[in-house]
């Protein structure tokens, strides 16, 4: 061939800007070097371990057509390869396998159908340009489809970021809704809460109320006794005055006057149970308020032939709270005792004791029992065993102590009795008294 | 217990009758007045006259759906005919959307959505879902689900079944969105629950050839593969596995050998429809080049196995919820492939329902994002979507 013809030839495919006009160009250049029936080019796929036809050239007059050349070429190429990918060789007398390798690395392969095999100077420059030709093109496509892949993936990404940054507007948006109307909710609840709390102290009162009233006929029959001894003493003292005995007149107006200390007493018991629930959390002495307890409690108990033991422990270290509310667990408590000694008598023992963290009040009856089956649910609100009464004595009563930072327990056996425990953390001071009632 | 399915279905020779007497079928079994959803398959031949009927019946309720080329429940199945499916919730939302060509011009796909309103993102409902019926047509339908992902910041599942062309030459399928009907776009529907649907999709087809190479390809069609003309390939295949065609039988052979890939053991298959003069394969929604493809077939007994198993994992996927009814997207090559075990097809997902009610509808595929699934276009594959009680 001319070398300038060739010299043009070369440079054309040197100088082929895609892989398909480099496989276009080459694969001429070899027709025209070659002169074949017909030829190809085909690519290595290092992923797959093939071939992939990359470009088919077939001779006007050829007796194939190119399915049938692809073919044949892609099995010729096949064998070649399987036996020495780095060598030229004229596969038989027909057929002429080129292989394309740069650095020992395999890109490619010429297969045609000639009568003669090629070879010297111009084939062998063809061979080694068209092999560095595919080579660099074939990266440039790689790198190009990497490129727009890379592209596509960023303009995808782009979309996706504005998505989500709409999103997050609304999201913005639905969160300082969120934000206004939490606020407007927590006004609310603040509200109820002041609300529920008010209606709570009404319900304390209220059991407080039925207490009194539980106590108020043996109350009365606890003043009356005084009362009627007042009234005789003034007979007895107007009598020894009249009779000049000043010194009996002396003796009686005493008796008159513990008479009088003593409903005095009674009195300031029934003021002080009356008071309303307070705010402020001070030490107090369960001794104290059993002995309290006592003076409310002692008449009624009497009535109904039941025992009132104290065993108290002495001194006792204080605890905090309420002594008003707390005596009113204790009221409910022996009352629930009384009502349990069925029939009488029997006793009631208050008992008091404490361990290292705390102080423990006790109320212990010989009465009926609780069966087992519903120990566990006495202290639900509107449970009730009895005929009368709203069930709530026992429930208000575990959320006193539960409220002081106590609680509450019961051990029964039907037959034998039931003690009811109030424990108190130990409390020494009005500092820890404020700390509990922050609480 | 809020949420209600009715169903029904019927052949009526006239469109409008068949679209009225499907929808009142279906509100009857519904058994509650107000509708939240409507969604309407069609096969039969006149099918603006079938959304005049529903739309008599139902008045102004959100109506999504396509035509299709069959539809399936528990009473039977019709190929010229209507299903309907409504539901009734106050659970689940449901907002009808719809698209109407023009989304080549880079406009979004779904801007009306609600998704990215206030009903959606950042409300209370934890399950995002979006139902689409576009037409087969107008794009690539792998491109539909890649677009919707993308526009809803990957935030939604999508499952859905585009409209099936018909005939030589093709004629579109109708969209329906509330009371139009139009071609070219999409029809969907935004469903925002607080409780997860059962959706799964399932396919009996496995790998049967070498990986071969995608080397040119454009929106509809495979034109080289391994560097050579698509049908040399198909040529070669059927050569070496000694399977007999001709240019006649080529059309019928052809489906029961898509092109197709595995990846985390879901296979997600194109079926050829047909070569053209230059070899080319044309395919609804071709892989891109570049991408390493198989040659695919199956069985009928393990197409049967796949359906009842894709009714199995929707249901398994409702995390032991109570369930209100079903939507199963079919595929029409299913039928196709089958032919006369297509019936024990729809039986074996019907058993596996049980007596939920449901409508079975024959699309151009099932377009699925779902958890463990490649998203995209599935030809010859099945889809359940079972919603909760």
């Amino acid at each position: 061939m001319a070398v300038d013809s060739f010299a043009q030839m070369l440079v054309a495919v040197i100088t082929a800007s895609t892989l398909e006009q480099t496989l276009a160009l080459a694969l001429a250049a070899f027709v025209q070097l070659l002169k074949p029936q017909a030829a190809c080019l085909l690519l290595w796929d290092t992923e797959l371990g093939r071939y992939l036809v990359g470009d088919t050239w077939l001779a006007s007059d050829s007796s194939t057509d190119a399915p049938a050349f692809r073919r044949a070429a892609l099995q010729i190429a096949r064998q070649a390869h399987d036996s020495d990918v780095l060598q030229a060789r004229e596969v038989d007398k027909h057929w002429h396998y080129q292989p394309l390798n740069v650095s020992g690395f395999h890109v490619a392969a010429a297969v045609a159908a000639v009568a003669q095999p090629l070879d010297g100077d111009q084939y062998a420059l063809l061979t080694a340009a068209v092999s560095h030709t595919l080579y660099n093109a074939m990266h440039r496509q790689q790198a190009e489809d990497e490129r727009r892949q890379l592209e596509s993936e960023r303009a995808r990404l782009e979309q996706l970021l504005r998505a989500v940054a709409e999103q997050q507007r609304m999201i913005d948006h639905l969160l300082a809704d969120e934000r206004q109307f939490s606020t407007a909710l927590e006004a609310k609840v603040e509200e109820r809460t002041v609300e529920l709390r008010a209606a709570h102290t009404r319900l304390i009162q209220s059991e407080k109320l039925a207490v009194i009233g539980q106590l108020a006929g043996s109350l009365a029959h606890e003043l009356n006794n005084p009362l009627q001894s007042i009234q005789s003493g003034l007979g007895l003292v107007l009598h020894s005055l009249e009779t000049g005995q000043p010194v009996r007149a002396r003796q009686d107006l005493a008796m008159i006057e513990q008479e009088l200390e003593r409903m005095a007493a009674i009195f300031r018991q029934m003021l002080d149970f009356y008071r309303p629930v307070s705010q402020v959390y001070m030490p107090l002495d369960l001794n104290a308020i059993c002995e309290g307890a006592r003076v409310l409690m002692r008449k009624r108990l009497q009535e109904e032939g039941i025992a009132l033991k104290l065993a108290l422990t002495m001194p006792m270290p204080l605890t905090c709270g309420d002594s008003n509310q707390l005596k009113q667990v204790l009221l409910n408590l022996m009352l629930n005792a009384a009502e349990a000694i069925t029939p009488a008598p029997g006793q009631i023992i208050l008992h008091t004791a404490y361990d290292q963290t705390h102080a423990c009040l006790s109320v212990s009856d010989d009465g009926s029992g609780i069966p087992a089956d519903i120990q566990g649910r006495i202290f639900e609100p509107l449970f009730t065993t009895k005929m009368r009464g709203l069930g709530l004595g026992l429930s208000i009563s575990r959320e006193i102590v539960e409220r002081h930072a106590g609680q509450l327990t019961v051990e029964s056996a039907v037959g034998l009795g039931t003690t009811f425990t109030i424990r108190l953390p130990i409390r020494n001071t009005s500092r820890d008294c404020q700390h509990d009632f922050s609480r | 217990m809020t949420t209600h399915i009715g169903v029904g279905l019927d052949d009526q020779r006239q469109g409008y009758e068949c679209g009225r007497k499907a929808a009142h079928a279906a509100l009857a079994q519904l058994g509650v007045e107000s509708v939240s959803l409507a969604l309407l398959f069609t096969s039969h031949p006149e099918p603006h006259q079938v959304l005049k009927g529903v739309n008599a019946i139902l008045g102004a309720v959100p109506l999504v759906g396509t035509t299709t080329s069959g539809q399936y429940t528990h009473d039977g199945y019709v190929e010229h005919g209507t299903g309907v499916l409504l539901v009734h919730s106050k659970q689940i939302h449901f907002h009808a959307l719809a698209h109407q060509r023009h989304w080549f011009t880079g406009r979004k796909l779904f801007d009306p959505l609600y998704g990215l309103s206030k009903e959606g993102l950042g409300s209370l409902f934890s399950h995002r879902t979006l139902m689409l019926f576009p037409d087969d047509q107008s794009m690539n339908l792998d491109s539909v689900v890649e677009q919707a992902m993308t526009e809803t910041a990957l935030l939604y599942d999508i499952l859905g079944g585009p409209g099936l062309s018909e005939g030589s030459p093709a004629r579109l399928p109708i969209l329906f969105h509330n009371d139009r009907a139009f071609q070219r776009g999409l029809s969907g529907v935004e469903v925002l629950s607080q409780r997860p649907l059962g959706m799964a999709l399932a396919n009996g087809w496995v790998p049967c050839s070498q990986r071969y190479r995608v080397t040119r390809a454009d929106a509809h069609r495979v034109i080289t593969i391994d560097g050579r003309p698509a049908i040399e390939i198909y040529e070669d295949f059927f050569s070496d596995n000694r399977i007999e065609y001709n240019p006649e039988t080529l059309p019928k052979l052809l489906p029961h050998y898509p092109l197709g890939w595995c990846r985390e053991g879901a296979c997600k298959v194109n079926i050829p429809m047909r070569f053209d003069q230059d070899g080319a394969l044309q395919l609804v929604s071709p892989p891109p080049p570049g991408s390493l493809i198989q040659i695919f077939s199956t069985r009928p007994d393990v197409m049967l196995q796949a359906a009842a198993r894709a009714v199995q994992q929707a249901l398994q996927g409702m995390n032991g919820a109570d369930k209100a009814g079903a939507l199963l997207i079919d595929c029409h090559g299913n039928g196709m492939l089958l032919a006369e075990a297509y019936q024990q097809y729809q039986a074996a997902m019907q058993q596996a329902l049980g007596n939920l009610p449901f409508l079975g509808v024959r699309c151009h595929g099932v377009l699925a994002r779902l958890r463990d699934q490649t998203a995209g276009h599935y030809e010859c594959s099945v889809a359940a979507c079972i919603l909760p009680m």
